[in-house]
C-alpha cells in the first residue's frame, strides 16, 4: 500500500510535466516556424538527386546595412575599373584592372591562337599607337585581355608580345578566369563563344578608356575608323 | 529531480528556437538543387552550320528561381548591391525598382516570389555570395527541353502552344510564389510560366547577329521551336546591366 501510494503520487508529477513540456514546444515550434526559411521544399520529391539545404549563418556585423564596403579608390559610377577581377599580366605580375587608373587607356579582348580577326585588332592598336603623338605617349597604355585562359598563359602571352614587337613599356597582355574574362566583356559590350575547332567565335572591339576608366569611345567591327579615333585621342582627359 | 531535469530541456529547446529566430536576418537560406545527369543538347542556332550535338556535362540546379526575400538576405550583407548604391555600370536605373527601399522589399512585392528587376552582374554577385553560379544558357536550355513528363525536346503540340501562349501573356502585377507553375521531369519548377533567367553567357547565343535581330530563321535547327526563338530574341537584346520586370535568375553549381 505504502509502496503504491508512493508510485501514484510520482505518476502524478509526470501526467504535469509531460504535457506542460508537450504544451510549450509546441507554442515555441510554431513561434519558430512562421519565421523560419521560406524553402518547404518537399524531401520526397528528390530525395535521391539533391544536395542538401544547408544554412549558413554569417557573422553578425553591426554595421552591415549601414555603410557601404570602403573600396581602396572611389571609382566613378561607369569604371571599368569598379571591377574586381584578377589578372595576371605577361610578365606573371598580377593586378588589378584599377592599375591602369590616372592613364589613357586603348583595351581589346583577343585570344593568341587567333588567325584571322584578332591580328588586325592588334595591328589596328598599334596604328592607333602611332597616331598619338610622342610627348603624349607616356599617358596611353594598350591593354589586350586575352579569352582564353586555358592555352593563353604568362607565357604564351609574353611570346606574343615579343613576337609583334609590343613593348611592355606601353602593352600589357592579360589572363584571367572564366569568370572575369565574361565578366569584363559584359562591361566592355564584348562577346564571346568557343566554337567546336577550340577555336571562338567573338565580336571585334576596341575600346577606349579615360583615366576614371570609362569608356569614351568604341570601334566595332575590323574598319578601323581612323578618323573618330583621331579626334578621340584629341579629346580625350 | 527529475522534474528539474525536463525544465532544462524544456528551456533548452525554447533558447535555441529564439536563437534560431534572431540569426534570421544574417541567414543564407540556400536553395535546393537538383543533380543533373548531363546529355546531350542540340542549340537552337549552331556555329558554323553544324549540326553537331553540344554535351552538357552533370551539374546542380536549383529547384527553384532565387526569391525577393533571398536577394534581401544578400542585399543586407552586400549593401554594395542595394539600390541606392549599386554602380551604374552594374545595374541600370529599373534595378529593384519594386521594392519600397533599400532594405525592404515591401508590401507590394511578394517575398517568395522570384526576385526580378536584377542585373546580370548582380545575380552573378549573388551566385558567388552562396558559394553557386550562374548557370550556362546551354545547361538551362537543356534542363529546359523537358515537359512535365520527359526529358524531351519532342513536346506534343499542346505543350508547345501552352509554352507560346504564356510567352503572350501578361506580367501579372505580382509575382506569384516559386514552384507555382509546374515541376519539369528534372526535378526543376517553372521552368516556364513565371519569369525569364539570366544565364552565364546569355550574351553569346547569337553574335553573328544574322538571325534573331532581323527577326529571321538563317541556321536555326528546329523551326517549330518558337519558345526557344523568343528565349534567344529576347536575350540578345540584353546587357549585363538590364534590370526588367519578367527577368530574375536560378542558380547552378560544378559537380565536384
Amino acid at each position: 500500500m505504502i509502496f503504491n501510494n508512493y508510485k501514484e503520487n510520482k505518476m502524478k508529477k509526470y501526467f504535469l510535466i509531460i504535457p506542460l513540456f508537450i504544451l510549450m514546444t509546441g507554442i515555441a515550434y510554431i513561434a519558430g516556424a512562421g519565421s523560419n526559411n521560406i524553402m518547404d521544399i518537399d524531401q520526397s520529391t528528390i530525395k535521391n538527386t539533391s544536395v542538401t539545404t544547408k544554412e549558413v549563418t554569417k557573422p553578425e556585423d553591426d554595421d552591415c546595412c549601414k555603410v557601404v564596403k570602403s573600396t581602396s579608390y572611389n571609382y566613378s559610377e561607369m569604371s571599368l575599373y569598379l571591377s574586381d577581377g584578377k589578372w595576371t599580366d605577361q610578365n606573371g605580375t598580377k593586378i588589378d584592372l584599377g592599375k591602369f587608373k590616372n592613364k589613357k587607356v586603348v583595351i581589346a579582348m583577343f585570344f593568341a591562337s587567333c588567325m584571322s580577326a584578332c591580328p588586325v585588332i592588334v595591328n589596328d592598336m598599334k596604328r592607333i599607337e602611332a597616331k598619338i603623338p610622342e610627348s603624349k605617349l607616356k599617358n596611353y597604355r594598350f591593354v589586350l585581355v586575352s579569352i582564353d585562359p586555358e592555352r593563353d598563359t604568362p607565357q604564351v602571352l609574353k611570346k606574343y608580345a615579343e613576337e609583334r614587337s609590343l613593348s611592355s613599356k606601353r602593352w600589357t597582355l592579360l589572363t584571367g578566369s572564366n569568370d572575369d574574362v565574361m565578366e569584363l566583356g559584359m562591361m566592355l559590350g564584348f562577346k564571346y563563344s568557343k566554337n567546336e575547332n577550340g577555336g571562338f567565335t567573338h565580336t571585334n572591339l576596341i575600346s577606349f578608356l579615360d583615366k576614371k576608366g570609362e569608356i569614351i569611345y568604341q570601334n566595332d567591327g575590323l574598319d578601323l575608323d581612323m578618323n573618330s579615333v583621331t579626334k578621340t585621342i584629341a579629346s580625350i582627359n | 529531480m527529475k522534474t528539474g531535469f525536463f525544465l532544462i530541456i524544456v528551456m533548452m529547446t525554447f533558447s535555441l528556437l529564439i536563437n534560431a529566430q534572431n540569426n534570421e536576418s544574417t541567414k543564407i537560406t540556400v536553395t535546393k538543387m537538383v543533380y543533373i545527369k548531363g546529355g546531350n543538347y542540340l542549340p537552337l542556332f549552331k556555329k558554323n552550320g553544324s549540326t553537331e550535338k553540344e554535351q552538357i556535362k552533370p551539374f546542380y540546379l536549383d529547384i527553384h528561381a532565387v526569391t525577393n526575400k533571398q536577394f534581401l538576405q544578400f542585399v543586407k550583407s552586400n549593401p554594395e548591391w542595394s539600390r541606392s548604391n549599386v554602380k551604374k555600370i552594374f545595374a541600370e536605373q529599373s534595378y529593384l525598382k519594386d521594392w519600397q527601399s533599400d532594405f525592404n522589399p515591401g508590401g507590394k512585392v511578394n517575398p517568395t516570389a522570384p526576385v526580378t528587376y536584377v542585373s546580370w552582374f548582380a545575380a552573378k554577385a549573388y551566385s558567388k555570395w552562396v558559394d553557386k553560379r550562374l548557370p550556362t544558357l546551354a545547361e538551362l536550355e537543356f534542363v529546359a527541353m523537358a515537359d512535365e513528363n520527359s526529358p524531351g525536346p519532342n513536346h506534343s503540340k499542346s505543350y508547345n502552344e501552352k509554352l507560346i501562349r504564356w510567352y503572350l501573356k501578361e506580367l501579372p502585377v505580382k509575382l506569384p510564389n516559386v514552384k507555382s507553375t509546374y515541376k519539369n521531369y528534372r526535378g526543376v519548377y517553372d521552368m516556364f510560366g513565371l519569369i525569364r533567367e539570366w544565364t552565364f553567357d546569355f550574351n553569346t547565343a547569337n553574335i553573328n547577329g544574322t538571325a534573331i535581330c532581323g527577326g529571321g530563321s538563317a541556321g536555326a535547327t528546329d523551326l517549330k521551336n518558337y519558345p526557344a526563338f523568343l528565349r534567344y530574341g529576347f536575350n540578345s537584346c540584353l546587357s549585363g546591366n538590364s534590370a526588367l520586370d519578367n527577368l530574375g535568375f536560378r542558380c547552378a553549381k560544378d559537380v565536384k
